[in-house]
């Protein structure tokens, strides 16, 4: 019998291969497999006399296979491999063979068919829920792909892995470095100047004075109104930059001075304070939650360059200046190690925040409220040891903090207190896009009251809380109207089933694996969310408030349950970003940051691979889209110079649209946030924590 | 979008984005050089631009440059009025503001297109992480570009992107074997111009910058080798190419230069393009030998007083040396330079360099001998500015993928090039930019080349030489700490006096002339070493189903090896090769009688496929997401084929064995081999074994035994 041509016998082969979709090389698997090598088929194969089939079967029907040379080809052979069988399947006889041809007769063909159907159902069935896994995929899934991740996977591709983290940190110093290049709060602009001649004077005015006379100095130009440890911080930058020029710093007579030295000097400062607490703090955290949620190198990687690219906290500290991110980098540190369950440890790291800036008092209410949960649920003595460990580390962090005014004289900490909050400055200073300017335009609500009266008012009311909110007579009230966190929830029944719970939750927090672990954790978070629309209360703090849900939507796309949720917030992170980077627009304008607003935030989307037409509900794409086009409207009817958009009896008309619409979307987003923070606690327990967390834990 | 892809975008939207940033960042006195010349181009006719001197910054660069600036005026006449007047206005004092300074620097953006568009032609659609594509991008975004044009101001970009068109242009043509037939074809037209658009582009970045004139030479020889006088024919000299090429030379100069020359302002055209009357040294001496010569001369200076030894000192040379920023440079000890000197020098070696251009006139050889000459004019130049350095860096990028010693090669180079190019920006707010993107780059670009550039077997000097060289760069990081943060924190608070201001300027060039001299030695050792060094790594089908030679088949170094595709590139070849042939000719080649000890040096024929091959690999690899699961994937297919095949097909065929193949013997004895190319003893010998045992067995098989 001749024998065909190799190029015959592969395009059979393949003909073959196309029609069934069969896997590549499952024919030489199944000879190779051990499983099929001891299959009866193979056996017989083996034994066969001639290999290739004749040349007529080669142009009828393509399939060859070693299978049709067994003796009684109708006969299905059983065997364990799957891929043996499907071979065997598709064997169609040849005319030519007397025992095909009654293998014919017997009716495999129609058997076949069947088969082949069902076959052919399967397949598309696991081909479908492959492509599902891989949509869902971070990796390979286009909806998750971003200039961010093709970047990360082209390094590990090139073995540059381990590279990626120096090498994003330092993308991130130029790109914030760059940023400061441009103008600064109160560039040229006497007599007061701005924040920069701020923390420059108080640089100037730590080195010079003894500690009692910090907080009282010339009143009339930039006094220091934030706590000690800025002070401190104010005092080291001082001291090492007058070594390097003693003329920036000296008293009294630097007033105003910003030569380009000082100016980098400053720079360099804001961004050293950041990388050593707020990049340090977010590459812990993204470690730490990488670790325990399962996350691959790649997405902590994602989740640090999302966060430290951030445009609203580069814009404001590396542009407006000021020293945020040393705030946000403490609570972030004391978040970490309430994370893993050191809770002393998170307690000093937060009374640092608060003795920094005390816009740390936002996230003040969560964190208390999830310690003081704590202490109840361990209960008894082992509670109360808890709670007064806590007391102790926080007491004594303030003592040490505060400690050159404490003396058996109230007054100088009482002073100091009143410069940290001082209510005489007012509901609201500049227009900012919160609940109280914003409805300002209909109610004059400073005509109507009296400053202090209102100040306390909105401290009993968390839900639209202005700036400075937290009089420090009014404190408790804002804890009682906590909503709904399971954790405070006093632990009622048996002895048992109480030490269970203890003990369940104090390992919350490492337990890896549990589903009730997960909605624990986000409730926890989800207090955090609370706070974007309070936050714009401040003058032009927009970072804190963000930093939670920054923090949170940056390890996006998780496992198949959690995956809805973290898309919203994923989506709200982003909007809520972007509103916050406009509502800074009038601030940053002035401060000449515009290039750097249009330019960073731009970067900042592109980056993290975000389009407001890829959001997945439809409300909220609705809702993006919208104030997507206000932004872009409100921005070109502000530059347009043309004078009809700009009369004369509203200056600050752009303004105040900007404030609307921006307090509009945090508006929203904060019901939406409650609505989660309810959603998570009723996830978590309902009205009563203890029965389900019980049963989860027995 | 735009033919790029995703990475390619990313990195462009990435990079834009940066150097949007860095609009407010500090600029040279060139930036108002550069809108004085679009004023005097705009306001003035073209017969006074060479003469103008409202603004001390007088038009000094050739014609094409001039015609360039008219250009860039064109747009503005677009802007409103009172923008367009503050920009293009001739003053004497120089003119900021945001819209002025905003039109230059995008300006400057969008010139530097040129260079990406040009360098996306040169490395062609092979795939992304391929070498050739690492090397574009790493031109595109190189450091040296980002300081010069994006922050210094200039249009290096622009320039260099003509530069790298010129190349494509050369290599595309390189390939053919017809080359002047474009003229006659109006088929080929399109293709044709851009073949001639090598020759066009010679003369083209000359006329725009003259420091072009460096690299001169170099496309000089390799036009007259490939057009004129190509290496088959002898020595006879082709007239047809030589009058075409002239005519497109004296062509482009007469656009150039002619008008000036019409209007009779040869000499003052020749004085503003070269003023002789510069000193040795710019003001910070460029990391190039002088700035050595001159470290020794102080040296010998310190040494003489301190033995009182009597030698010959000039007292100007004291004066002059200790401040280090003078432009004039007089040696205390070694006798002076004069620009003849320099002169004599540069060409000297040039004319070395070009000798393996003119032998071999490759595309290989001609990049070689591009980066050798701008190698050479930096280090010997008179008066040579530290932007100089990109001529040297552009060229040794494009080499850096071909083999281990060009990598190193460029490694070195590129960290002294750019940590020299750091002191142009002496202000400390553009400190963290400038080195934070540095490090960036170098990480990315040389840890990836790194990956894909196979190091050989070291021998001793290589294995020492290496290791200096990494201790050498471990101390870039001390020099930066001390210039960038040390030296100005302890003189501001007084603990160096102000008469040691100079020592980082000279600490910073004497460190980056070593680099550049390791380079320097490394591109001659790489020219010289002869022959094309092969990648380390041979597909494996390329030894399998190709006739290599064996050491005892007689083989001229000349002959073209065929090579099969891979089977998965293009299968119907590998197809129509019948496998057996390889035995045929091997028992074929057993019957010659003895063996000629024949060294296997491969052809660029073959060079070149096994190029496509690992283009091919590598976009396999991206296909199926990682080069890993690629390889899984070869071995599946490999067996797919096997199972295909007949018995005695499998038994004859060798098994699949994705191997690292030693084209030149087993990596042993790369080492006892000579440079000479010769067989050792040891080879000779095996040869010998190998062929009487195969000898034997031919006997037994014909039944002679």
């Amino acid at each position: 019998m001749p024998r065909p041509s190799y190029e015959q016998h592969r395009a059979g082969k393949a003909a073959t291969a196309a029609a069934l979709g069969r896997r590549r090389g499952s024919l030489v698997e199944s000879e190779t497999d051990a499983e099929s090598l001891a299959s009866f088929s193979t056996h017989l194969t083996d034994s066969s006399q001639t290999y290739y089939p004749p040349p007529t079967r080669l142009s009828g029907t393509p399939n060859q296979h070693h299978h049709q040379h067994l003796p009684f080809p109708g006969i299905r052979q059983r065997t364990f491999s799957s891929t043996s069988r499907e071979s065997s399947a598709t064997y169609s006889p040849a005319p030519s063979s007397p025992s095909a041809a009654v293998g014919t007769a017997l009716g495999v063909g129609v058997r076949d068919g069947m088969r082949e159907k069902e076959r052919a159902e399967r397949r598309e069935r696991r081909e479908q829920r492959r492509k599902e896994k891989e949509r869902k995929s971070t990796l390979l899934g286009d909806k998750y792909d971003s200039p961010l991740r093709r970047w990360l996977r082209w390094m590990s591709r090139s073995g540059l892995s381990a590279w990626s983290l120096p090498v994003g940190l330092a993308a991130v110093l130029v790109v914030k470095a760059a940023v400061g290049l441009g103008g600064f709060s109160g560039k040229d602009s006497p007599p007061m100047f701005g924040d920069f001649e701020a923390q420059r004077h108080w640089m100037e005015l730590t080195l010079h004075l003894p500690t009692r006379e910090w907080y009282t100095y010339s009143p009339e130009w930039w006094q220091l109104d934030y706590p000690p440890l800025s002070a401190y911080a104010s005092w080291l930058c001082g001291r090492l930059g007058a070594a390097l020029d003693p003329t920036h710093f000296a008293l009294d007579e630097s007033r105003g001075l910003s030569p380009p030295a000082l100016v980098t000097y400053l720079r360099a400062s804001v961004l050293t304070f950041e990388a050593l607490v707020w990049w340090s703090a977010v590459v812990a955290y993204m470690v730490l939650e990488g670790r325990k949620g399962g996350r691959s190198w790649r997405s902590q990687m994602t989740g640090i360059m999302t966060v430290l690219l951030q445009p609203s906290l580069a814009l404001i500290d590396n542009g407006h200046f000021q020293y945020n991110s040393v705030l946000l980098g403490l609570s972030l540190w004391a978040v970490i190690f309430l994370k893993r369950g050191q809770d002393v440890a998170a307690c000093i790291a937060f009374s640092l925040a608060l003795c920094f800036k005390q816009m740390g008092l936002y996230y003040a209410p969560a964190i208390g409220c999830y310690l003081l949960g704590k202490c109840i649920h361990l209960n008894g003595s082992k509670g109360i040891l808890h709670l007064v460990k806590l007391g102790v580390a926080t007491i004594a962090t303030f003592a040490l903090m505060f400690a050159p005014w404490i003396s058996t004289d109230p007054q100088p900490v009482l002073w100091v207190i009143h410069r940290i909050f001082p209510l005489a400055r007012g509901l609201f200073e500049d227009k900012v896009a919160n609940f109280w300017c914003a409805s300002n335009v209909a109610i004059k609500w400073r005509t109507w009251f009296s400053v202090t009266g209102l100040a306390r008012s909105t401290s009993g009311l968390p839900a639209c809380n202005a700036r400075r909110p937290f009089a420090d007579d009014h404190y408790p009230a804002v804890q009682q109207l906590q909503p709904p966190c399971p954790v405070l929830h006093p632990s009622r029944g048996n002895r048992q089933a109480e030490i269970n719970h203890a003990q369940l939750y104090s390992h919350l927090w490492r337990r890896s694996r549990s589903d009730c672990h997960t909605t624990a954790r986000r409730a926890v978070h989800l207090v955090h969310v609370l706070l974007p629309p309070l936050v714009p209360g401040a003058r032009e703090e927009h970072p804190p408030p963000l930093m939670p849900l920054t923090i949170m939507m940056s390890l996006r796309g998780g496992k198949e349950g959690a995956a809805r949720t973290e898309e919203e917030i994923w989506d709200w992170g982003v909007l809520l970003n972007n509103v916050a980077v406009f509502s800074m627009w009038p601030l940053l304008v002035r401060d000449g940051q515009a290039l750097q607003y249009v330019t960073v935030t731009l970067l900042w989307n592109y980056v993290i691979g975000y389009s407001p037409l890829a959001v997945e509900g439809v409300l909220l794409r609705t809702l993006g889209l919208l104030v997507y086009a206000g932004i872009a409207i409100i921005h070109t009817l502000d530059s347009l110079p043309i004078a009809a958009l700009h009369p004369a009896r509203f200056p600050d008309l752009y303004v105040v649209l900007n404030v609307l619409l921006s307090f509009g979307v945090f508006g929203v987003a904060w019901l939406w946030a409650t609505r989660k923070l309810v959603e998570g606690a009723w996830a978590m327990g309902g009205l009563s924590a203890t029965k389900s967390t019980v049963k989860t834990a027995g | 979008m735009l033919g790029l892809t995703k990475g390619q975008r990313d990195l462009f939207v990435a990079a834009t984005a940066l150097k949007v940033l860095l609009f407010p960042a500090y600029r040279s006195t060139d930036f108002e050089v550069h809108r004085n010349w679009l004023a005097i181009t705009h306001n003035l006719p073209l017969g006074q631009w060479y003469y103008d001197t409202t603004s001390e910054w007088t038009l000094d660069y050739p014609p094409f440059f001039a015609y360039f600036s008219y250009v860039l005026t064109l747009p503005a006449k677009l802007l409103p009025k009172h923008y367009s007047e503050d920009l293009l206005q001739l003053s004497r004092v120089p003119v900021e503001g945001w819209a002025v300074v905003g039109y230059m620097r995008i300006s400057v953006l969008v010139t530097e297109v040129v260079l990406f568009w040009s360098l996306l032609r040169l490395s062609g659609s092979s795939y992304e992480s391929s070498p050739a594509k690492v090397v574009a991008l790493a031109i595109a975004f190189h450091p040296g570009f980002l300081i010069l044009d994006a922050i210094h101001f200039q249009y290096n970009g622009f320039l260099f992107g003509l530069m790298i068109w010129s190349l494509v242009g050369a290599k595309e043509a390189s390939r053919e074997a017809c080359l002047i037939l474009w003229l006659m074809r109006p088929t080929t037209y399109v293709r044709g111009v851009l073949r001639g658009s090598a020759q066009l582009q010679v003369s083209g970045p000359l006329i725009m910058l003259h420091i072009y004139v460096y690299l001169a030479p170099a496309w000089f020889i390799y036009l007259l080798r490939t057009y004129c006088i190509p290496p088959k024919t002898g020595l006879t000299l082709r007239l047809k190419p030589l009058v075409q090429i002239g005519t497109v030379v004296i062509g482009v100069t007469a656009v150039s230069l002619g008008p000036f020359l019409y209007l009779g302002q040869g000499q003052q055209l020749f004085a503003r393009l070269f003023p002789f009357t510069r000193g040795l040294m710019h003001a910070y001496w460029a990391p190039n030998a002088w700035a050595s010569v001159t470290l020794i001369d102080r040296i010998l200076l310190q040494a003489a007083k301190r033995f009182h030894v009597d030698l010959a000192v000039s007292s100007a040379g004291v004066a002059s040396t200790s401040r280090g920023l003078v432009g004039d440079t007089n040696f205390a000890v070694i006798p002076d330079i004069t620009p003849l000197h320099c002169f004599i020098l540069t060409g000297l070696t040039q004319v070395v360099q070009l000798v393996p251009l003119w032998q071999r006139p490759s595309y290989k050889a001609f990049l070689q001998a591009i980066a050798a000459c701008g190698f050479s004019s930096f280090m010997f130049g008179w008066h040579v500015h530290e932007k100089a350095v990109m001529l040297v860096l552009v060229p040794l990028s494009l080499l850096a993928a071909e083999d281990w010693n060009h990598y190193q090669a460029l490694v070195v180079a590129s960290v002294s090039g750019i940590i020299g190019l750091f002191p142009l920006l002496f202000k400390a707010a553009e400190t963290p930019v400038k080195m934070g993107y540095s490090f960036v780059w170098l990480v990315v670009v040389c840890g990836s080349l790194r990956f894909s550039v196979p190091k050989p077997t070291p021998t001793i000097p290589s294995h020492l030489l290496d290791n200096l060289q990494t201790l050498y760069l471990s101390t870039a990081p001390v020099l930066l700490l001390f210039t960038s943060v040390l030296h100005p924190v302890l003189s501001l608070s007084g603990h160096i006096p102000p008469s040691m201001e100079f020592l980082p300027l000279m600490l910073t060039s004497v460190w980056c002339s070593l680099g550049l001299w390791i380079a320097w030695g490394r591109l001659n050792w790489g020219m010289w070493r002869g022959g094309e060094a092969l990648p380390e790594v041979l597909p494996h089908h390329a030894l399998r189903e190709s006739t290599m030679p064996s050491p005892l088949t007689p083989s001229s170094s000349q002959e073209i090896i065929p090579i099969s595709p891979p089977p998965y590139a293009s299968s119907s070849k590998s197809k129509s090769k019948p496998i057996a042939s390889t035995s045929t000719s091997t028992s074929a080649s057993i019957s010659t009688t003895l063996p000629q000890p024949a060294v296997f040096t491969p052809d660029s024929d073959l060079h070149h496929k096994i190029r496509t091959h690992q283009q091919e690999y590598d976009a396999k690899a991206e296909v199926q997401g990682g080069k890993r699961k690629a390889r899984r994937g070869a071995v599946e297919e490999e067996r797919d084929r096997a199972g295909k095949m007949s018995r005695n097909q499998m038994t004859e065929r060798m098994p699949y064995r994705p191997l690292r193949v030693h084209l030149d013997g087993p990596p042993g004895l790369e080492s006892r081999r000579g440079s000479s190319g010769k067989m050792t003893y040891w080879e000779v010998r095996t040869a010998k074994a190998e062929q009487q045992a195969r000898a034997k067995v031919g006997r037994i098989a014909s039944g002679r035994a």
